[in-house]
């Protein structure tokens, strides 16, 4: 009898070592490009079948609350800041030096005219607390399916992520419609040690129900070791030109 | 002779025979006052809705009524409304640019549709200047101010003055942002709902749209021509151009249009129902009294084909007459309302309201009733006639 039982609890925890921690997995991409503060460089290039464009701007972000992000240019957009504290966004313009309140009507608008909507910035549910999780071993990287929990306000009705097994990076996010279609796809790449954290530098997005769109962001530096202080989410940080 | 005997068998009961041709005319005046009615009344709705709007005819790129886009435009405008002005029935051609935008006062903000129009133009193809509540047109041409709808205006709770920001997506990809002055506040209607009215030049430097429009709106001097003159102008378009008439462009209005229509047919069918059992009630009597002499013209040597015509004849002349005064008392009706009019309470349809409703004389006033009254009663007529001829002597003789 005790040798049974002995044998059972050895293939029981046999078998826990091979299954993943889905939690803490997600949870990574969860916080992909946060820490606790962090600074960062960026440009975005913006593709659509009428125009191409590329916006330089700096990011600043504190926990997952607050962000603050301010287009440095091309000249014509330089100065336009958005601010996003917990679940509200705000949008700066210095032209017309006016702070206005994104409303929840315009949430699905595109945000400085690329494939990103104000929405993505703003959405504070975490893929490892507010969705079912499941995933599927596929040799080189996990297949992660996860649904919405019902009180998520959201428009996907489903979210697929690739994760690489060695890097425990997501590679590929796949984001589907209610009606299981797949509407656009996020690419990580070109992976980087920051701050000893392992971290994508570029993220591409390209929308896949239509043609000749893509917006890709390159960060071009990145540091978590910097105290960012809470002024900097203030009103008059947001209208400061430079 | 079958005519003159059909004639003379019709006069023999003078007072069937009036009862029947009064209850024809009074059938047919019903349904053509109906149908007058309802052309004049549509006739009314669709002279306001394509004045208020959407004019007679729009020209846009490809598909941009189904699925807008900022950048489907046309572009050469000032070439093609010349083009179009060239057209005999036109009365006015102008260009309107259409987008949206986060408009913001204080501390509200609420997204409206944009549309922009021309500071001359406009007037010859709409009666927007005309739904101006308070304030006024535009100063100039590329003056940076905004006509708006009286529900935006409660939203911001701006007035005549304020300075409201209106953040965009250029054409160049930039996010367009600037102050418009409010010039006017529109009349409270269905057409501006959410709407709000910049100056065309000033909207193509905003949007970065300079000398591109997404519709050329055109007016006719009658909105019947709209298909004719569409079809036409379709030669004189570039590529890619669409040339639509008012009811492909407000496709859910038309057919909502048509639809009630048809509630109208299935008046006019039961009239004519009415109308046919009355006639057959008099052929079929006439027969049945005269049963005896038909089987006596039989007897005679009168051939079915013969008998069958006389009947027939007869409930064709019966239906004749009916027709002809009918034609009469129903011109006269129509004409009168056609001028003086019936009015009423209020009804919206459509986002036009109705007080007054007048009818019209169209053909098809005319036509369908005679269409009806005319295959109803050649219906109803070959049962009695069938059975006529068919008439066996002996029996026949027998009978009354």
């Amino acid at each position: 009898m005790p040798m049974k039982t002995a044998i059972f609890f050895i293939f029981l925890f046999s078998f826990n070592s091979h299954a993943i921690d889905l939690k803490a997995l997600l949870a990574k991409v969860d916080d992909l490009y946060r820490s606790e503060q962090s600074v960062a460089k960026m440009e975005m290039e913006v593709v659509t079948p009428n125009w191409e464009r590329t916006m330089e701007m700096d990011a600043w972000s504190k926990g997952t609350d607050k962000t603050l992000i301010r287009i440095l240019s091309p000249k014509k957009d330089a100065g336009v800041a958005t601010l996003k504290l917990k679940n509200e966004m705000w949008n700066y313009f210095p032209k017309i030096n006016k702070i206005i309140k994104v409303p929840s009507s315009m949430m699905m608008a595109s945000w400085m005219g690329s494939d990103f909507t104000n929405d993505d910035l703003v959405r504070e549910y975490r893929y490892s607390r507010d969705y079912k999780a499941s995933y599927v071993d596929k040799g080189d990287y996990y297949l992660i399916t996860l649904i919405p929990n019902d009180d998520v306000v959201t428009v996907w009705g489903k979210i697929q992520v690739e994760m690489d097994k060695k890097t425990e990076l997501p590679t590929k996010v796949f984001y589907f419609d209610e009606k299981d279609k797949k509407i656009r796809k996020m690419e990580f790449k070109e992976r980087k040690i920051i701050d000893g954290k392992n971290i994508p530098m570029v993220m591409e997005l390209v929308p896949l129900n239509k043609e000749g769109y893509k917006t890709m962001i390159r960060y071009k530096s990145l540091s978590f070791k910097v105290k960012v202080k809470d002024s900097v989410f203030g009103r008059k940080n947001l209208q400061k030109r430079k | 002779m079958l005519f003159k005997i059909s004639f003379r068998n019709l006069f023999r009961q003078k007072r069937r025979t009036f009862l029947t041709v009064f209850m024809m005319i009074l059938g047919f005046t019903l349904m053509s006052f109906s149908v007058a009615l309802s052309e004049g009344g549509y006739g009314i709705i669709i002279q306001s809705f394509t004045n208020a709007k959407t004019g007679h005819i729009q020209i846009y790129k490809e598909n941009f009524i189904d699925v807008p886009n900022l950048y489907k435009t046309i572009n050469n405008i000032e070439n093609l409304i010349e083009k179009v002005k060239k057209k005999k029935a036109v009365v006015g051609v102008a260009p309107r640019i259409l987008s949206g935008g986060l408009l913001s006062f204080k501390e509200t903000s609420v997204g409206a549709a944009i549309t922009a129009v021309d500071f001359n133009k406009e007037k010859e193809v709409s009666t927007l200047e005309k739904r101006i509540d308070r304030g006024r047109w535009f100063k100039s041409s590329g003056s940076y101010e905004v006509l708006v709808g009286k529900n935006i205006a409660s939203i911001l709770e701006v007035e005549l003055g304020s300075k409201i920001a209106i953040i965009s997506q250029g054409a160049d990809g930039s996010i367009s942002n600037d102050y418009f002055t409010v010039s006017a506040i529109l009349k409270k209607n269905a057409f501006d709902d959410f709407q709000i009215y910049m100056d065309f030049k000033s909207a193509g430097e905003f949007l970065a749209l300079e000398g591109r429009a997404h519709k050329l709106v055109i007016l006719l001097d009658d909105y019947e021509k709209s298909k004719m003159v569409a079809k036409t102008l379709q030669n004189d378009v570039p590529d890619k151009v669409t040339v639509a008439p008012w009811f492909e462009v407000e496709k859910e209005f038309y057919k909502g249009m048509q639809a009630d229509k048809q509630g109208n047919s299935i008046l006019y069918i039961i009239i004519g129902i009415v109308v046919a059992i009355g006639v057959l009630n008099t052929i079929l009597m006439s027969f049945l009294e005269r049963k005896r002499e038909f089987g006596i013209l039989k007897a005679i040597g009168t051939s079915p084909r013969n008998i069958f015509g006389q009947i027939m004849v007869e409930a064709m002349l019966l239906c004749s007459l009916g027709i002809f005064g009918g034609l009469i008392c129903s011109y006269f009706l129509n004409w009168y309302f056609s001028i003086h009019g019936i009015k009423f309470e209020e009804i919206e349809f459509g986002g036009i309201v109705l007080n007054e409703m007048m009818t019209t004389l169209q053909p098809l006033v005319f036509i369908i009733p005679t269409a009806i009254i005319f295959f109803s009663t050649l219906l109803v007529g070959l049962y009695p006639a069938i059975m006529a001829a068919r008439v066996t002597p002996v029996e026949a003789m027998r009978a009354n």
